[in-house]
Parts: structure tokens; C-alpha cells; sequence
């Protein structure tokens, strides 16, 4: 601690950028949390939880709670399946074509929620395009096959099933070789091995990918919002969405509560994870078990063909029915070369006011939060790990806590926080897209700053050193160092904020105001208002920004470290 | 004037090993020291106290007569006129060879025509002129090292540090590139301090030596002598593979020498003035030894040959020794006499 003060003490360019930051982090992640706490918990100041009891008191609330719990469940146990054994075949074995089968299995996560389970909905619906063009709709008038919890189990299944995989490929990259040829050479056959030797010794893999997708179903809005709504299925995030739209901020001290109890359900998701971050080293120097593929042989079409058709099923035929409602004339029309026609993209783009607003709304919000973030990512990685500031060291970890909690508990921490005008300044917030691009910058700090501190593990720390011997001082040296040498890793890291902002729903749904909509919002509108077919060309048209970026990313791939876009791992 | 000077410094990372522990020395102006130690001996740590990125728990460093640490005051490295070169070399990879050495110029608001004229002069010093539009990744070893030397000289640093800069590199490019750093010291005069754990490199390049070991100074003097008349039997082991082996000094020496038994022989040696009559030890050389007619009674372990010359690795009165001497004269017995030619009493 006493070098960190001398050093930032005889460079004074150290010092502000550091304070700079300890006001930032302040800002957009403590206060926020530390509002929130204060309103559930003691409303009045001291300790009091008559707040906490008439809101748990509720019948509706115990539902939603076990609703949550019953999908988030089911949820993560599909993931755990699909994710796990995805990871094995293509981490494991000599299938061809493994970036491409990476690409699709992880398309799922970089798509919205909400347009995963509008193509959903489209595709298994009673009025799916697709299922007309194979003559296999459910009858007209029937309950949609997808609306409930088991619809909501299966979407969140599907949508986290790459948490799972990313953790579980992590898991098996860093598997040394040897402990898998060792049982090969005691005459253990392939999958001998996969049970007795690589399952049991990816036991904090799997925990922490089940612990993420736990997390993240728990605090899915856009998903049981589409699957839930429409059948009265109201688990504990769209209840608290439920009661801020229909009754405002009179309800926050209750939605607070709550929002309470899921942030609590989230860290017991997220201790699950901390057993890997202990393990996890990337530099591990003996030959992972993944640099050896084991030959399938005369099986490898085999299960190449269902590896692909399984990503078929779940990735293109959903997206297939979306495209497809987006082009018939009328809803729950059969697609044909007379029914086709492009008036619901013509529509949206030129006609709907809101569907406009929200495309500049949404790309200028996650542009800002995107190039903001990648500024502030680059200083905060450099004093925490090259500089060995314990104060950088402590922000990058509470970063993380906006992130990973809930988007609606920070939602709701934010309005606490920034209902009123800010003090000192008299400026008001609340309103205004401004209050949206301050939730995405705490939420998404943490996706700027991961690929950063990555690229500047790999880089030596002698380069910044040797700078200083040569007389620069701190801000010099980020403008001539530490800047263009990250400049891939910021790249990437303002791609997945890009993304991840620009296809957001669950804290704009609570955040938006007229005239302020995000693409999230609208597609939500459109599809509640009953216009599914325009809410659907807005969703493709996100998909396809969606792909394009991600394909800007892969460019980029082989300039960055391994791992950093996950849909390169 | 002195370049710099280190006065008790301490710097320890846990309480109860400290990394540097209270060293004083004095790097002369001009001069090239070489400080050797094993790995983990502190000498990185020394290298880093006088660049300043590291701050001494205790005592002074003084750089050209200022006081840069110590005493409540700490001047950070970009504030220290001192010149390095890293192991690794650290050449930004973003910046060609010309941008590369004119950074502690461009750190320090120096433009134009007088930016200009002091990066040719230090290019043209390391002969890189040609080189200047290309990027580091493009250039051999040799030149990478010649490019963070330029650096240094770029900006008439008041010490040149230089942390181990040749320990990643072959054995067939150390020996000619150390070379190129005593051509660089003469042709410079800059004041330099030379960090590696290779004795033989120490030696080969450097004005003085300083030895280290567990963060302590065990001795600093010119290669000679320190090979000659090392201080302890830490020194005499470490440098050049002298055996230490237990003697009897038999009278007070004189003028510089001393009747010592050692081996069961007694011979006169080289000892410091004033050395004490009484138990003591002894530094032998590999070539202080010979096969001879009489002597003490020795064990043939190991034969080694090495080209001009043999190396034998014996056993002898209990000790393990070793004799260099011409291959030619060699013989295959593994018993033999050796005698005593020379030696050093070390000092108590």
C-alpha cells in the first residue's frame, strides 16, 4: 500500500486517472447496489423489514419465487446436458469444421433472449409460417405449445446451454494430456475415459457453467416475459417488471424487496463459480487433452451429421420461422411466392415512429457505452496489473458485481439512486436515455475490461518499465504504450458491449421512457400489441447487425488472445 | 564524482528474508560493475532500487550526486536520467526502430531538428542508420539489443542499467554480444551496472564485480582479484570453481604470504598481511594442482575431456577436488599423487 501511494504520489497524471476511475465505480456500481440494499432493508435508516415481510407476504410473490426456481432449474439442467456434452465431442474428438460448429452452438447466447423466444414462438406457434410451408401448424385456436413453464425451461435451456460450453472447453483445455493418455495406455477405451477420468476431474467446470446459467435464467427477462406473460406464468422478474409498469415508482421500496431475494439467489449461483476462477490459470504449460483428438473413424460422419442437425434445430429453424413471419403478407399466413413481401421491414424502418427512435436509440446508446467502456478499460487494467495498484485491483472486482447481478436488481438499484436530481450538480436523470446509458455502463464495464486485462497478461510488463526509465510519465504512457499495443483487445472488448448492449431488454424494459425506446423494448411492444409480424422483421434486422459484428470480431481473432470472443473458444 | 552510490539500502518483500539487505556500494563514474548472484539472490532487486521501481525500506541511493531515494524522498523512475536494458529488450512493437529510440526524447518534449539529430547520433553509434524504418519484430537479436542500447544513449542517461540481457539468448550469441557491450562502455564512457548470474560473463566484460547472495554483499573488486583472493569460501565456490578445503595457517603471514598444512602438505600460499596463526581455509584452483612425483595421495572420479586440456575430478585426504591440466600430459591411472602449486588462504 505505502509504494502504491508513493508511486501514484510522484505522478500525479497516476493519481487523478485513478481517482477518476474510484468516482466512476462509485457512481454507476456502489451507490446503485447500496441504494437498493438501503430501500428493501431499511427504508427508514435503521434496520427495518416490514418492507421485506408485506412483499414476501404476498402469495403472488411466494409463486413467482418458486416459479423462478422450477424454471431456472429445468433450465440449467438442459444447458448442463447440451453444453457439457457439445464441449466433449467437439473439444475431444477429430469432428471437421469445429469453428463453424463453435460459431453455431454459441449464436444462440450472442442473440437476444427476447428475439430467441419470439423465433421460438414463431416457429412451434399455431400460426408458424414454417410449420404451414411442412403442413404440420397445431390447430388454429389451440394454446400456443411453447406459452408456460415448459416452454420458458426449454428457451433457457437452449440459451445458456454455450455458458455451459465455455466453461466446460476452459475445463478441458487445461485437462493436462497425459492424465487422459494415461488411462488410454491402462487400456481404458474413449469413453471409459470420459467417465472415469475427465468428468470427475471437470467437477468445477461444470459447477461453474451450471452456476452461470442458473444465474443468468434466474434473471431472464426477455424469455418468460415472451413464453410467460401471454399464459399468467409470472416468475419473480417479470412480476417485478409487472408491478413497476402498472403502479411506478410508488412500488420500488416493495419491487426492492424483492429484487433483494433474486440478487441473493444469484450469489449462491455465483459462489458456485468462484471454485473455478480459484483453479483457473491460463497459463498452464504442459499439452492440454484438447491438442489430442481422439478419431472417430467410420463414426466421425455420423456424429458430425447429428452435431449439425442438431444445430439445425435449435439455431436455424427458429430463425428460419422469424425470417419467414417477417415476409408473409399477414400473420399465420402460409409463406409462398404471392404471400411474401418486404412491407413489414418497409414498415418499421419508414413508418413506425418508435421502431425508428429505437434503432437510433439503441445503436447510439450501445456505440457510447461501447467506446466509453473501452476507454476506462485500458487504465484500470494497466494500475491493477502492471502499476500493482490494490485500488485498480479492487474496482476491476466490484465491476463484476453489476454484471452479474440480476439486470433487474440493478435496474432498480439505479432508479433508487437517480429518481431524484443528482445532488450538487441539480441535474435529473430519471427520463431520459441517459439513465439507460448509465446502467449499461456499470453493467458492461466488466465485458470492456475482461479482453483488456487478457491481451495485457500477454504483453510484458518490461514494455511499460521501459517507458518510464526512458522518462515517460503515466498519461504518456498509456497514450503511447499501453493504448495501441491493446488496441485488438479493446476492439473486442467494445464489440461484445456493442452486442451486448445493443440487443438488451431487461433493464431498458425498466429504464425506458417515450421517445427513449431501445430495439429491446419495441420488439417486446410490438409482439404484446399483437404485431408479430413487425416485431419480427426488427428482430431479424437485429440478427443480421448481430452476425455482422460478430464476423468484424473473427477478423480480428487471430490478433488477440485465445478465448476472449467467446465465439471463437 | 560518483555515478551512483547505495548507501545500507534494504528493500524486503516478507519479514524475514530480505530481498536486498543492507548493501552499500558505490558504482564509479564511468565505470562498467557487474553484480552477480544466483537466482534469487536480489541482484534484480538491486538493479530495480537504483531504477526506481522499487523503494528501499531502509537506506539511501544517490544518482549523480542527488538523492533519488531514501530519507522520506523518491524520485519515480520517468524522473531519473538513467538508461535500461531489460532481458526481454522491451521494444515496443508498435513503433519502428526510429520511434523506439527517440521515445525518452519524445517523453521529455523534445521535437524538431534537435529530435532528429540526436536519434541519427545514437543510430549512427550503434550502427543502425539503415534500420531505422523497421520494426523491431524485423530485426536479428543482435540488432534488437543494439536498438535498446540506442535508446539509452539517446538521451545521455546518468547510469546505463542492464538486467541480464543476454540470459535468453544461445551460448555462440552471449559471447559476441557481451563483446559488443564492452565495445559500447569504451566507445561511450558511459556509467553502466551489469546484472547476471554468469560468473564467466562477469569476468569477461565488467571493470568490478560485485558479488551477492541472499541479498547481501559479499565482495566487490576487480575480476582479478576477486578470482585471485576471493573474501569468503561463498566467493571462492561461486566464482571460478574453487574447491575450499580445511588448512592450518602455521605462522602470522608476511608480505603477503603464510606457511599453511593443507591436504597433509605444507607449502607456502598466498595469504592477506596479518592473517592469524590456527585453523583456516583454503581456496585451490583447478590449475593450482599437479601431478607430481610426490604429494598427497588422490582418486580419480571423473576424467573430462576438454579439447586443449583434461579436467580430472578427484578425491583426496576426504576432499572433493578438481585439476585442469594440458591434455597431453594425462594418463589413465585413477591413482595418482598431486601437489599443491598454489592457493589462498581465505581471510578471517
Amino acid at each position: 500500500m505505502a509504494e502504491a501511494k508513493a508511486r501514484a504520489g510522484a505522478d500525479p497524471g497516476e493519481r487523478i486517472i485513478l481517482i477518476l476511475l474510484v468516482v466512476f465505480a462509485a457512481f454507476v456500481a456502489i451507490l446503485p447496489v447500496a441504494r437498493l440494499l438501503i430501500a428493501g432493508l431499511a427504508p427508514s435508516g435503521a434496520l427495518d423489514l416490514s418492507v421485506m415481510s408485506e412483499a414476501w407476504s404476498r402469495a403472488a410473490t411466494q409463486r413467482a419465487l418458486w416459479r423462478t426456481l422450477v424454471t431456472a432449474l429445468g433450465g440449467t439442467a438442459i444447458s448442463l446436458v447440451l453444453g457439457a456434452g457439445f464441449a466433449l465431442v467437439v473439444t475431444l474428438t477429430d469432428v471437421r469444421a469445429k469453428t463453424a460448429l463453435i460459431f453455431g452452438f454459441m449464436l444462440p447466447l450472442m442473440i437476444a433472449p427476447q428475439v430467441t423466444a419470439l423465433a421460438w414462438i414463431q416457429a412451434m406457434g399455431p400460426a408458424s409460417a414454417l410449420l404451414h410451408l411442412l403442413g404440420l401448424q397445431p390447430a388454429a385456436g389451440t394454446p400456443h405449445p411453447l406459452y408456460g413453464a415448459g416452454g420458458i425451461i426449454l428457451v433457457l435451456g437452449l440459451h445458456h446451454a454455450p455458458l455451459v460450453f465455455l466453461a466446460m472447453r476452459a475445463g478441458l483445455r487445461s485437462l493436462p494430456r497425459e492424465l487422459v493418455e494415461a488411462a488410454s495406455a491402462s487400456g481404458a477405451s474413449p469413453l471409459f475415459v470420459v467417465r472415469s477420468v475427465v468428468l470427475p476431474l471437470m467437477g468445477p467446470a461444470l459447477t461453474a457453467g451450471a452456476g452461470l446459467a442458473f444465474v443468468s435464467s434466474i434473471g431472464n427477462f426477455g424469455i418468460p416475459a415472451f413464453l410467460g406473460i401471454p399464459a399468467g406464468y409470472t416468475v419473480l422478474v417479470t412480476l417485478i417488471y409487472q408491478r413497476l409498469s402498472g403502479f411506478g415508482p410508488r412500488v420500488l421500496p416493495e419491487v426492492a424487496a424483492i429484487a433483494i431475494v433474486l440478487a441473493l439467489l444469484a450469489a449462491i449461483g455465483l459462489l458456485a463459480q468462484l471454485r473455478r476462477l480459484r483453479r483457473d490459470d491460463a497459463r498452464t504449460s504442459t499439452l492440454s487433452a484438447a491438442a489430442s483428438g481422439w478419431a472417430l473413424g467410420r463414426y466421425r460422419l455420423l456424429v458430425e451429421a447429428a452435431l449439425w442437425s442438431f444445430l439445425g434445430l435449435v439455431v436455424a429453424v427458429p430463425l428460419l420461422a422469424l425470417i419467414a413471419t417477417s415476409l408473409v403478407k399477414a400473420h399465420g399466413v402460409p409463406l409462398s411466392a404471392e404471400t411474401a413481401t418486404l412491407t413489414h421491414y418497409a414498415y418499421v424502418l419508414f413508418e413506425h415512429g418508435a421502431t425508428r427512435r429505437a434503432f437510433a436509440n439503441s445503436f447510439i446508446l450501445a456505440g457510447l457505452a461501447a467506446l466509453i467502456l473501452m476507454v476506462i478499460a485500458v487504465p484500470l487494467a494497466v494500475l491493477a496489473d502492471w502499476r500493482r495498484s490494490r485500488v485498480a485491483n479492487a474496482l476491476s472486482v466490484v465491476a463484476e458485481f453489476p454484471y452479474a447481478l440480476p439486470g433487474v436488481v440493478l435496474a432498480i438499484g439505479i432508479i433508487l439512486a437517480f429518481l431524484r436530481p443528482v445532488p450538487v450538480l441539480g441535474i435529473s436523470l430519471y427520463n431520459t436515455a441517459w439513465i439507460i446509458l448509465l446502467a449499461y455502463l456499470a453493467r458492461f464495464l466488466t465485458l470492456a475490461w475482461r479482453p483488456v486485462a487478457a491481451g495485457l497478461a500477454q504483453i510484458d510488463r518490461g514494455l511499460d518499465e521501459a517507458a518510464q526509465a526512458a522518462g515517460a510519465g503515466f498519461a504518456f504512457r498509456l497514450r503511447t504504450i499501453a493504448y495501441p499495443l491493446l488496441a485488438p483487445a479493446m476492439a473486442a472488448g467494445g464489440i461484445i458491449v456493442f452486442l451486448t448492449a445493443f440487443n438488451e431488454l431487461t433493464v431498458s424494459a425498466l429504464l425506458w421512457s417515450s421517445g427513449r425506446e431501445t430495439l429491446g423494448v419495441v420488439v417486446f411492444s410490438l409482439e404484446q400489441a399483437g404485431e408479430s409480424t413487425a416485431a419480427a422483421a426488427v428482430a431479424v434486422m437485429t440478427v443480421a447487425a448481430t452476425l455482422s459484428l460478430m464476423l468484424v470480431g473473427s477478423v480480428l481473432a487471430n490478433r488477440l488472445p485465445p478465448g476472449v470472443l467467446p465465439w471463437r473458444a | 564524482m560518483a555515478g551512483v552510490i547505495l548507501d545500507r539500502v534494504t528493500r524486503r518483500f516478507d519479514a524475514d528474508h530480505p530481498a536486498v539487505d543492507d548493501v552499500s556500494l558505490e558504482l564509479r563514474n564511468g565505470e562498467l560493475l557487474a553484480v552477480l548472484g544466483r537466482s534469487g539472490s536480489g541482484k534484480t532487486t538491486l538493479l530495480r532500487l537504483i531504477a526506481g521501481f522499487e523503494r528501499p525500506d531502509a537506506g539511501e541511493v544517490r544518482i549523480a550526486g542527488e538523492s533519488v531515494a531514501g530519507n522520506g524522498r523518491f524520485v519515480p523512475p520517468e524522473r531519473r536520467r538513467i538508461g535500461m536494458v531489460f532481458q526481454s529488450y522491451a521494444l515496443w512493437p508498435h513503433m519502428d526502430v526510429r520511434r523506439n529510440v527517440g521515445y525518452p526524447l519524445e517523453a521529455r518534449g523534445v521535437r524538431g531538428a534537435e529530435y532528429g539529430t540526436r536519434v541519427d547520433k545514437a543510430l549512427a553509434a550503434v550502427g543502425l542508420a539503415d534500420f531505422a524504418s523497421r520494426h523491431p519484430q524485423a530485426l536479428s537479436g543482435g540488432q534488437r539489443q543494439r536498438v535498446a542500447l540506442a535508446r539509452c544513449l539517446v538521451m545521455d542517461p546518468a547510469v546505463v542499467l542492464l538486467d541480464e540481457p543476454l540470459a535468453s539468448l544461445d551460448i555462440h550469441l552471449r559471447a559476441s554480444l557481451s563483446q559488443e557491450f564492452v565495445a559500447f562502455h569504451a566507445s561511450t564512457g558511459a556509467t553502466m551496472l551489469y546484472v547476471t548470474h554468469d560468473q564467466a560473463e562477469a569476468l569477461a566484460i565488467a571493470d568490478r564485480v560485485a558479488v551477492l547472495d541472499h541479498g547481501r554483499l559479499l565482495q566487490i573488486d576487480v575480476p582479478s582479484t576477486l578470482y585471485r583472493e576471493p573474501a569468503s569460501a561463498t566467493v571462492a565456490a561461486f566464482v571460478g570453481g574453487g574447491a575450499v578445503v580445511p588448512a592450518e595457517v602455521l605462522a602470522p603471514a608476511v608480505a603477503g604470504a603464510a606457511p599453511v598444512r593443507v591436504l597433509g602438505l605444507v607449502r607456502t600460499l598466498r595469504a592477506r598481511t596479518g592473517q592469524p596463526p590456527g585453523p583456516a581455509e583454503v581456496c585451490l584452483r583447478p590449475e593450482d594442482l599437479a601431478i607430481a612425483a610426490e604429494g598427497v595421495a588422490a582418486w580419480v572420479t571423473q576424467r573430462s575431456y576438454q579439447g586443449a586440456t583434461i579436467a580430472l575430478d578427484v578425491t583426496c585426504d576426504g576432499q572433493r577436488l578438481r585439476a585442469i591440466m594440458p591434455a597431453a600430459s594425462a594418463f589413465d591411472d585413477t591413482e595418482l599423487k598431486l601437489d599443491i602449486r598454489d592457493g589462498w588462504v581465505i581471510p578471517r
